[in-house]
């Protein structure tokens, strides 16, 4: 590859670190490491910190590109990364997913630091989930630790993990969303005037959001001359353990929420919710994909009729309460091919940051093998008025293939959601939905669902 | 108060431009002298929980056969 290809094919997530940057070579994810950040890379490897995060599952691995990549200008090494199955980000994460980000990067700190080394950077975006499980993704966020020096990356922990955990836990576990406003995560003061007084009487919340924001506000036009900050090994290790216990002591129970018992109030009966599954296992059989999207999956009970077929599978649902429930459920029983996300289908993540290209949108992490849309179609139509043509199109431009659910106006669901509106939804019927849906899928199977006026259809993206 | 406190602590400039960093270097060294007390209490507690425990067990343990 030609030395400027390799500035050219820069991913944006990566453009604001001068250790190295993400790259695409020939379809391969690849970074490059620069000679700024030589000497902390080979201590990560030399000290032994990398192999001891890889014997605990923390971090994911690598190897390193001899041949056939050349490094750009001020560049030392190009490795290859392990991959994760799905970018996804703390906005989209629910409160014990956080959580668990959170102390996997606590943990990768302590760790460090018993090596002699420190986390430079302690960003949500660094921690993805592979296996059901947190990982750190960014090899180059490591230092060479120097006693006496503060914790660079405090402030940025702070921000993505503490405050908006804290906001979950004890105002509103929505507040996650402001990640997509904040993109270094949540300022101190916004998240300590939004907290409530009690917060205040516990000491870790007091010290590490309340006068944080205090001390930041203060020194915002002073330096501290002489290098008077020394904060010692010992003091590091207690400020580590202190905000362990903050991040412990938080919790959040997902309960009274619209669909945390969704299924307890389905129509179904028995017979026909069995059939159901069959359907959809069978066309899973016929498609053999690799990654499925449930769209609207609920606490993810249909999602894990794939993962049980060893597909990987995002279970996405608009409300944080079945989310949670999905990730415990999934951590549990052991599914690590169950990623269950926060997704609001009617406002999926934009892109964000800088140009829009720092985070990803949803669409262009996609398209899925398959989406499945399962008692869903109702709610976009009736409740969010939107036509089947708009759900249709957006469906083709993240999916390749369609398990859908088609609900008709007879159902005793789509009843209730008419019950308190004007039924406008003249053209919501089987014939208009059929047609409209064929303009960008190709119907392959029809199954009447047993013991239910409800439909699933298989339909396969016109390419 | 604590943030008045150490205005006679530390030696500061005042400067025209932004340094959020310094606030939460700052807060850092207020957060470690404080819980590093408890931090040095745990650490001892552990060290002499993982001395005496097996002695302990042991004892209790000759105790309840003795009986």
């Amino acid at each position: 590859m030609e030395n400027d290809k390799v500035g050219s094919d820069k991913l944006s997530s990566s453009f604001r670190d001068p250790s190295g940057f993400l790259f695409y070579n020939k379809g391969v994810l690849l970074r490059q490491i620069n000679l700024f950040y030589k000497d902390n890379f080979d201590s990560l490897l030399s000290s032994g910190l990398h192999q001891a995060l890889l014997n605990d599952g923390f971090i994911i691995g690598h190897e390193e590109v001899v041949e056939g990549v050349a490094t750009s200008e001020g560049g030392y090494k190009i490795i290859k990364p392990e991959l994760v199955p799905f970018i996804s980000y703390p906005c989209e994460w629910s409160f014990s997913q956080l959580k668990d980000a959170a102390l996997l990067t606590l943990k990768i700190q302590k760790k460090a630091l018993g090596f002699g080394m420190s986390l430079k950077d302690a960003s949500a975006y660094n921690i993805q989930f592979k296996n059901g499980k947190p990982v750190l993704i960014d090899t180059l966020s490591f230092e060479k630790y120097v006693e006496g020096e503060p914790w660079v990356a405090y402030k940025q922990f702070c921000q993505h993990f503490l405050a908006p955990l804290a906001l979950m836990s004890y105002r509103d576990v929505r507040l996650s969303q402001l990640f997509r406003v904040y993109i270094d995560g949540i300022p101190l003061d916004l998240a300590s005037s939004l907290l409530p007084l009690k917060t205040r009487f516990f000491f870790p919340i007091l010290s590490h959001i309340h006068l944080h924001a205090k001390t930041q506000k203060y020194f915002s036009d002073k330096v501290v001359r002489n290098k008077k900050i020394y904060l010692s090994r010992h003091g590091m290790l207690a400020l580590v353990d202190s905000m362990e216990h903050a991040i412990r002591s938080l919790k959040w129970k997902a309960k009274d929420t619209e669909w945390a018992d969704y299924y307890d109030k389905t129509n179904y009966s028995v017979r026909g919710f069995e059939n159901k599954k069959e359907i959809i296992s069978e066309f899973l059989d016929i498609i053999k994909p690799k990654t499925v999207w449930d769209l609207g999956a609920n606490n993810g009970l249909f999602s894990r009729i794939a993962s049980e077929k060893k597909i990987f599978t995002i279970s996405s649902d608009v409300d944080p309460a079945a989310v949670e429930q999905n990730y415990l459920f999934s951590v549990d029983k052991g599914d690590k091919l169950t990623l269950p996300l926060v997704i609001d289908l009617c406002n999926p993540t934009p892109g964000m940051g800088w140009g829009h290209k720092e985070r990803m949108s949803l669409v262009e992490r996609g398209p899925a093998d398959v989406l499945f849309a399962l008692a869903l179609v109702h709610h976009l139509a009736i409740s969010n008025n939107l036509p089947f043509s708009v759900i249709a199109e957006f469906f083709s431009r993240i999916g390749n293939s369609l398990i859908i659910e088609f609900v008709p106006k007879a159902d005793s669901q789509v009843q209730k959601l008419l019950s308190t509106r004007k039924d406008v939804f003249l053209n919501y019927n089987k014939e208009s939905f059929e047609k409209e849906f064929c303009q960008y899928f190709k119907i392959q199977k029809i199954h009447q669902i047993e013991d239910s006026n409800r439909v699933l259809y298989l339909m396969d993206k016109i390419r | 108060m604590v943030i008045a406190v150490l205005l006679f602590l530390i030696p500061i400039n005042a400067y025209a431009y932004l340094d959020p960093g310094t606030g939460s270097f700052i807060v850092q060294l207020i957060i470690a002298a404080i819980a590093g007390v408890s931090f040095s209490l745990k650490i001892y507690w552990h060290k002499i929980k993982t001395k005496f425990l097996p002695f302990l067990s042991k004892f209790f343990k000759r105790e309840k056969n003795g009986k």
